[in-house]
């Protein structure tokens, strides 16, 4: 079965006060040491089941901020995982860019050793909203990535958009999907801004210090993102994922399908589908630990869990309904060998009051569903 | 052990002015206890994990401390740890009658506060002699001088005999010693006269069946005899006679003055009533101790289990804690909204609310509580007379004559500073003064009638906030009588939940449906729909308040790889949602079914 890769690159110029991700801010990092670390888990991971000999389909470097790092890097790195796996021709290969960090000169760099998916994180185009995000980059720096990325041969853009930002209006929004259309990107990723615990604006918003968008204004700003990329030829085909026709992200669809991946990098989680109900496992965090275990020993894991079937079936239902495909209850059956409304017979009331539709042999999320969706996650965990 | 070697002792004190720490320095002292035993935090006295926690003792402790004193002489001290709180202050009142001293625990460097005077009352109603000590003095912020003057000026009893002591550091325990044996009289009685001792405590173990405290007054006790409870007349063999050193210690006799512990083969702990006396049925004492009582619960609320499916292991959970608690009672009952239940009496909302948590705890069981009530009777017009301790079960108001609501008799010691506010809060809770005397400088006795509905919710608890803590408060039951009373519905949706009904007087009904559906729209948690609380009297809808639907519950937001993350944030959420009932389609907290007692906290 071929299988996702993913590569965690944990630093970044300044960490933003929303993010709640395994990332650090640094002035220098270990680049070399980093890379000879991961390569060294790849290869501890390589000769294995159910890894071994099977073909990678896609290859996605997350962070942090990877395009810190230097084009040469992950040509490297890129050639060491050929010699350990083999890459499928037609693998989609993504990095995540910053547009404070990148020239016309590097993103040529990323093209010509293969990447072919740049995700941008753009957020806004409006200054003000980059300002309260905690951003380092200008309006100018992002659409500057863009061109640049355009020009350097990149056929498959996505750039990610945050909004209900404090301070944000229908109008910004309007502006920022106007603009971000306007360079005819295949993929955007929009997200609403979450006040996740143990992060600067969690603790801002508790003093009262931020105050969030209003919970109606923020409805309408989900459903205004929702009308205008449809009609700019966008399909919404995941919560916060829109793609034009051929540009979903196979990566990510990856993670909900229940595909196999392996994350290398400090603080990366794992999926292995090869035992009953499928193996997850993360690493450690700290990336000075991580190398140091890594190097060492090939095998960084610090905490993994086997799945029990009803947490597999509860997965299986909220990364199928978060897609929206929807679910097929006879993939459900003929993974689990049980009926789906057997298993969850809340399923006959949530479809009489709308919030989920049966049609054509699957279930999928109502709008209003959508709009409550982990209220109803929620039901089948 | 000759009589006047024996000395029977209580500590009362404020709380925090250190009463546990002095009682385990008394027991490292004698040797009790050993200081590794000490040290791996084993505790003698407060043993349930709800005592530690709460700080309050629920159950009667006695230790008996060997100690031979300055004059080389050996005694036998017993300690007798009493419960503290008004809902147990006829326990209260059996343990205090078991001691003649009380040693009076007062902090260096607060000196004398609101329950160091509540407690001097209630050890000089039982003329328990007092032995001051003046704690803490190791501190830096200590004023023992000044302490010493406020025990004078404030308790009125002589300063200089204060013990100055660091329970802490172990100062002044052996002036504790010697002041219990030199203070404390001796108990009197006759080893020879017909048995006579005081039932003061008991509990349920599952090996022996219930364990009595014990203390003889007149007679004694012996292995293997037969006594008598003169309640009710029953016969039992003694199988095991003891004493607690702190460990359990078996004995072949207790003589006058002795305290112990007596199992003799009760299954039911209702058998072993607090406050009972023991006798010998071949030669019986003449005078049973006054004031046994019968412990009556005052306040009853529906016990039942979040989910239905839980209430076969409810069932087996109350009547295992009814073996324990004799004053805890339980009788089947079944709701609309919330299927099947017990119907339960307690002594109040302290004892309610420690009967479910330990429900909760030792049972791992979810409850849910109704709303407590007092029991009325309701005359109907065809005459019949009824005890209604549910308020869905009151009859259709066309089918009332009348209905009468239970009256108590409080007693009230507060320092003058605070009468003003006193007796306020007992006006607005429909009291009738009877009584108000100055039996000391600055300090008042008030006797109020009061509807006992004004007085299980919060009474206790508005006391001591209206008195800054320094009035003292206890109550008996005086009769029933007639009163203008409604029962007040709630709806959620539309539809009647009967577990939310309750009884008010007509006067404060439509005050009371206000705050009712006000708090509730506070504790129920937004859901898919709308959800609409109203309150009605007879059908007439009087409050109304809508919790607007949930608009946006979802996470835009790329977790990548970590499913594990999002899949425990949703089971958190589900987690928060089991303790929830669920009301046609609407989910109710637990706290929401409680709302009448949160109504005045805000």
């Amino acid at each position: 079965m071929p299988f996702s890769l993913y590569i965690h690159l944990p630093y970044c110029l300044v960490k933003c006060p929303y993010c709640d991700f395994n990332a650090y801010a640094a002035k220098s990092w270990p680049e070399e040491q980093y890379m000879e670390a991961l390569a060294a888990e790849l290869r501890h991971y390589a000769s294995q089941p159910p890894w071994a000999g099977q073909p990678i389909a896609t290859i996605y470097f997350g962070g942090g901020t990877p395009s810190l790092f230097a084009p040469q890097s992950f040509a490297r790195f890129l050639a060491r995982v050929g010699e350990l796996a083999p890459i499928a021709e037609d693998a989609e290969i993504t990095l995540e860019a910053d547009p404070a960090t990148v020239t016309r000169e590097k993103l040529s760099g990323y093209r010509a050793l293969g990447i072919n998916r740049l995700s941008v994180g753009v957020q806004s185009f409006h200054p003000q909203l980059l300002k309260t995000l905690g951003r380092i980059h200008t309006p100018e720096d992002a659409h500057d990535t863009l061109t640049w990325a355009r020009a350097a041969g990149f056929t498959n853009l996505s750039m990610d958009v945050i909004f209900a930002v404090p301070g944000q209006t229908m109008t910004m929004l309007t502006d920022d999907l106007t603009l971000a259309h306007d360079h005819a990107l295949e993929h955007l990723s929009t997200y609403s801004l979450t006040y996740e615990e143990h992060t600067p604006f969690f603790a801002m918003r508790k003093k009262g210090t931020l105050r969030p968008v209003e919970e109606d204004e923020e409805v309408a700003m989900y459903s205004l993102i929702q009308e205008r990329c449809v009609a700019a030829g966008y399909r919404h085909y995941e919560i916060s994922s829109f793609a034009r026709p051929g540009f979903s992200a196979r990566h990510n669809a990856n993670y909900w399908n229940g595909t196999s991946y392996l994350s290398l990098g400090a603080g990366a989680h794992s999926f292995s589908a090869a035992s009953e109900w499928g193996t997850r496992w993360s690493n450690e965090r700290l990336p000075r630990r991580y190398m140091e275990k890594a190097l060492a020993h090939g095998n960084a894991t610090t905490t993994s869990e086997t799945l029990t079937q009803a947490q597999a079936m509860g997965e299986f239902v909220f990364l199928n309904l978060r897609q929206l495909h929807g679910l097929a209850p006879a993939a459900f059956v003929e993974r689990f060998q049980v009926d789906f409304a057997e298993q969850f017979p809340h399923v006959t009331d949530l479809l009489a009051e709308g919030l989920l539709i049966a049609d054509s042999g699957r279930i999928t999320l109502s709008p209003q569903g959508l709009l409550l969706a982990d209220t109803l996650f929620a039901s089948f965990v | 052990m000759d009589i006047r070697h024996i000395r029977n002792f209580c500590i009362v004190a404020h709380i925090d002015h250190g009463k546990s720490t002095l009682a385990e320095k008394l027991l490292l002292y004698t040797g009790g206890v050993t200081t590794r035993e000490r040290e791996s935090g084993a505790q003698f006295l407060d043993t349930m994990d709800l005592e530690q926690e709460r700080g309050i003792t629920i159950k009667a402790r006695t230790v008996r401390l060997r100690y031979r004193a300055d004059n080389g002489e050996d005694y036998s001290l017993n300690l007798i740890d009493t419960p503290g709180h008004v809902d147990f202050s006829y326990e209260v009142s059996r343990s205090l009658s078991a001691c003649e001293g009380a040693i009076l625990v007062v902090d260096a460097t607060q000196g004398v506060e609101a329950q160091t005077l509540a407690n001097t009352y209630l050890a000089l109603d039982h003329h328990l002699e007092l032995l001051p000590v003046i704690n803490k003095i190791d501190l830096p912020s200590a004023e023992p001088e000044r302490v010493r003057q406020e025990i004078e000026d404030i308790i009125g009893l002589d300063g200089s005999t204060a013990i100055l002591a660091s329970a802490k550091e172990g100062r002044g325990i052996h002036e504790v010693l010697e002041g219990i044996v030199s203070t404390v009289p001796p108990p009197g009685g006759n080893a020879d006269a017909p048995l006579k001792a005081l039932l003061f405590d008991s509990w349920f173990d599952s090996y022996q069946g219930a364990v009595i405290l014990v203390r003889v007054f007149e007679g004694t006790l012996r292995q293997g005899m037969t006594v008598q409870l003169m309640s009710s007349d029953k016969l039992y063999d003694i199988q095991r006679l003891g004493v607690f050193a702190p460990r359990p210690m078996v004995v072949d006799a207790l003589g006058p003055g002795e305290v112990g512990f007596v199992m003799a083969g009760i299954k039911d702990v209702t058998e072993a009533r607090i406050g009972d006396t023991i006798t010998d049925p071949t030669n019986r004492t003449t005078a049973a101790f006054p004031g046994f009582k019968e412990v009556k619960p005052m306040v009853f609320a529906g016990l039942y289990p979040v989910d239905s499916g839980d209430y076969d292991d409810l069932r087996d959970a109350v009547e295992k804690l009814r073996l324990n608690d004799a004053s805890f009672t339980y009788e089947k009952e079944s709701s609309l909204a919330l299927g099947f239940g017990f119907r339960c009496g307690f002594l109040g909302l302290l004892h309610m609310e420690i009967v479910q948590e330990r429900l909760e705890r030792e049972f791992g069981l979810d409850l849910i509580t109704t709303t407590p009530t007092v029991a009325y009777r309701v005359v109907t017009i065809t005459g019949d007379s009824l005890l209604i301790d549910n308020p869905s079960l009151l009859p259709p108001e066309q089918e009332v004559d009348h209905i009468e609501e239970p009256f108590i008799l409080a007693t009230i010691h507060v320092p003058t500073e605070y009468l003003g506010n006193v007796l306020q809060l007992c006006q607005e809770r429909r009291g009738v003064q009877r009584e108000l005397k100055y039996p000391g400088i600055n300090r008042a006795l008030v006797l109020y009638e009061i509807p006992l509905n004004e007085i299980v919710i919060d009474f206790h608890d508005r006391l001591k906030s209206v008195s800054r803590g320094y009035a003292s408060f206890d109550y008996d039951y005086l009769d029933l009588r007639p009163a203008k009373l409604l029962k007040l519905d709630i709806r959620i949706n539309g539809e009647l939940v009967d577990a939310l009904s309750l009884i008010v007087h007509q006067d404060q009904s439509y005050a009371r449906g206000r705050e009712l559906t006000q708090k509730m729209h506070e504790l129920i948690p937004r859901q898919m729909y709308d959800v609409a609380i109203q309150a009605s009297l007879g059908g007439r809808i009087i409050a109304r308040e809508t919790v607007k639907a949930l608009r946006k519950n979802v996470t835009a937001k790329c977790y990548g790889g970590d499913i594990t993350r999002k899949r425990k944030l949703l089971e958190k959420q589900k987690e928060g949602k089991k303790r929830m009932k669920q009301v046609g389609r609407v989910e109710i907290p637990q706290e929401a079914f409680l709302a009448l007692l949160r109504v005045r906290d805000s």
